[in-house]
């Protein structure tokens, strides 16, 4: 059944963006992912306007990291404190975010600065993911515990306006925390990803917080600069389509659903090689369309 | 509607004493949710069968601007472009006859009818160092013929008798909203002997028209509907999640 976007001003088949959705809910409810390094350029690739598309993807984070929160919340797995800090330095990221997406788009090469900046954060964090968790399969399992095993370089203590965070037991400048907040927002706003799967390893090796407390933190983050992104991007450049941001977010409510089931037959190191594959998979295709001649060496744009 | 227009196309003729009358079967055309494409139906009269009639149906204007890619650095980036200022962004155009002559090809290009006229009307800036504009306009004119929204073979006119006639243009799903212009010539001896201007709005309506103007109206409202939506689909995530 086609369905016309009141925002993409195009019509699309209602049955391909539930099933994207559904997908994108599945990786979530597996790997425990916000999923937005898969919608964005999927939807992209279905045809709607990267404005749209990076847009409107805000909204779904706000929703998986909601999900997500709340059960992290309930066992009292969330710094709000950090979270709070890293939320100031991610509005701004956001600010700053959508002033350069507004610039790119000024200057005809949104696709080129995005593609680029997919396949640099992709394939720089799938490799790591791979080799990670490749090595891990052959290691002894740790459990995940309310103590660092990783001590943040020492430059890091030497920064100004340090703070107690007694939930994390860290005493640091809150410089640090706001400034991998602020690199979460920028993505948000300028690429339609949370960044989760930046900002927890930039968290634990970093700034030094427990593992534990690591994953609902940096959702509760997320949550808040999404949604701030969104009210940007809404309000910026009215590229919130809420019709395909019900859609989406229905099929991601039964794909993650259908994918907390599947997870408790795919864990641990097994389950981040898939992802880091599936990471890789998407970083190539992007980097395929940009470095190999392109099927159409023209691109029309309409304001 | 269709019959309606049918009918009452030869008294309306009569009753203006023109050479040319021509009526739109309607004058809108309202997007819904479920919106598939539709048609601009037409019918005309002219009094004289001696003459051509060319129709050309404009939508709305737009800057465009059509980016070659060329490899800088091993990447393939948008490098010369060519900007289209105030370009329909839908055009289609039928014509009475199937022998266009090089008199009528004239007429045509002097008043705007066919893609090549278009070319000629249609003001245009490039990127330094390009040399050959009309290519990026021959790629614009396949783009849109793509899209379903440019149209490069005229439609054919049905006579219905020798006068009356009748056109149908294709309006796609992914066709612009908007004011379209229909411009309707009767075409007598090599020139333009009558010549009639009609609109329609392509407009969103319904549930669809209500988001498109909250979200350009009352956008930070909007905003916070998406967000509370979002919002709430998490909290009956996790909801349903502890109760599995």
């Amino acid at each position: 059944m086609q369905i016309y976007l009141p925002i993409a001003e195009m019509s699309i088949p209602v049955e391909t963006i539930f099933l994207l959705g559904g997908f994108v809910g599945f990786i979530s409810g597996v790997f425990g992912v916000g999923g937005g390094f898969l919608t964005t350029p999927l939807l992209i690739f279905m045809g709607i306007p990267s404005a749209v598309a990076v847009g409107t993807q805000g909204s779904q984070l706000v929703a998986s990291g909601v999900s997500g929160v709340m059960a992290y919340w309930r066992r009292g797995h969330v710094d709000f404190m950090v979270g709070s800090v890293m939320l100031a330095g991610g509005i701004l990221g956001s600010v700053v975010g959508i002033i350069f997406f507004q610039f790119i788009k000024y200057l005809g090469q949104i696709d080129l600065i995005i593609s680029l900046l997919y396949i640099v954060l992709l394939g720089s964090i799938g490799m790591m993911m791979l080799f990670e968790s490749a090595f891990s399969m052959f290691k002894k399992k740790t459990v995940k515990s309310e103590f660092n095993r990783f001590k943040s370089p020492s430059l890091i203590h030497k920064l100004p306006y340090k703070m107690r965070f007694p939930r994390s037991k860290l005493y640091i400048s809150v410089l640090v925390p706001g400034g991998i907040g602020f690199v979460s927002g920028f993505l948000v706003s300028t690429m339609g990803v949370g960044g989760g799967f930046l900002l927890v390893p930039a968290m634990i090796y970093i700034l030094g917080m427990p593992p534990l407390l690591v994953a609902g933190t940096s959702l509760f983050q997320i949550i808040f600069t999404s949604a701030f992104a969104t009210i940007m991007h809404a309000t910026v450049s009215n590229s919130v389509d809420i019709l395909l941001a019900f859609f989406l977010i229905l099929g991601g409510v039964i794909g993650a659903q259908i994918g907390v089931v599947a997870s408790k037959k795919v864990t641990g190191a097994r389950a981040r090689i898939i992802l880091a594959l599936l990471v890789l998979g998407v970083c190539s295709q992007i980097a395929m369309q940009l470095f190999l001649l392109p099927s159409d060496l023209f691109v029309m744009v309409v304001k | 509607m269709l019959l309606s227009a049918f009918l009452t196309m030869p008294l309306c003729a009569q009753a203006n004493h023109n050479d040319l009358a021509v009526a739109i079967a309607s004058n809108h055309i309202d997007i819904t949710v479920g919106f598939d494409g539709s048609t601009i139906e037409l019918f005309g009269d002219r009094r004289d069968q001696d003459t051509n009639v060319a129709i050309v149906v404009e939508g709305p204007k737009k800057d465009v601007t059509i980016w070659q890619k060329a490899k800088v650095m091993g990447t393939w980036v948008n490098r010369y472009y060519v900007k289209f200022t105030d370009m329909p962004i839908y055009y289609s155009y039928a014509i009475s006859t199937d022998e266009v002559g090089e008199h009528l090809q004239n007429v045509m290009l002097e008043n705007g009818i066919g893609h090549e006229a278009l070319f000629k009307k249609i003001k245009h800036k490039s990127s330094k160092k390009l040399k050959n504009d009309r290519n990026f306009y021959n790629e614009f004119v396949r783009k849109s013929s793509e899209l379903g929204v440019f149209f490069e073979e005229p439609v054919k006119l049905k006579f219905i008798n020798n006068n009356f006639f009748r056109a149908s243009f294709k309006v796609p799903a992914s066709a612009p909203t908007g004011e379209y212009k229909i411009h309707s010539y009767l075409i007598k001896d090599n020139k333009i002997s009558d010549y009639k201007l009609d609109s329609l709005v392509v407009k969103q309506v319904g549930l669809n028209a209500f988001i498109n103007n909250s979200a350009y109206d009352y956008s930070l409202i909007y905003a916070a509907v998406c967000i509370f939506l979002a919002l709430f689909s998490g909290w009956f995530v996790s909801v349903l999640r502890v109760k599995t």
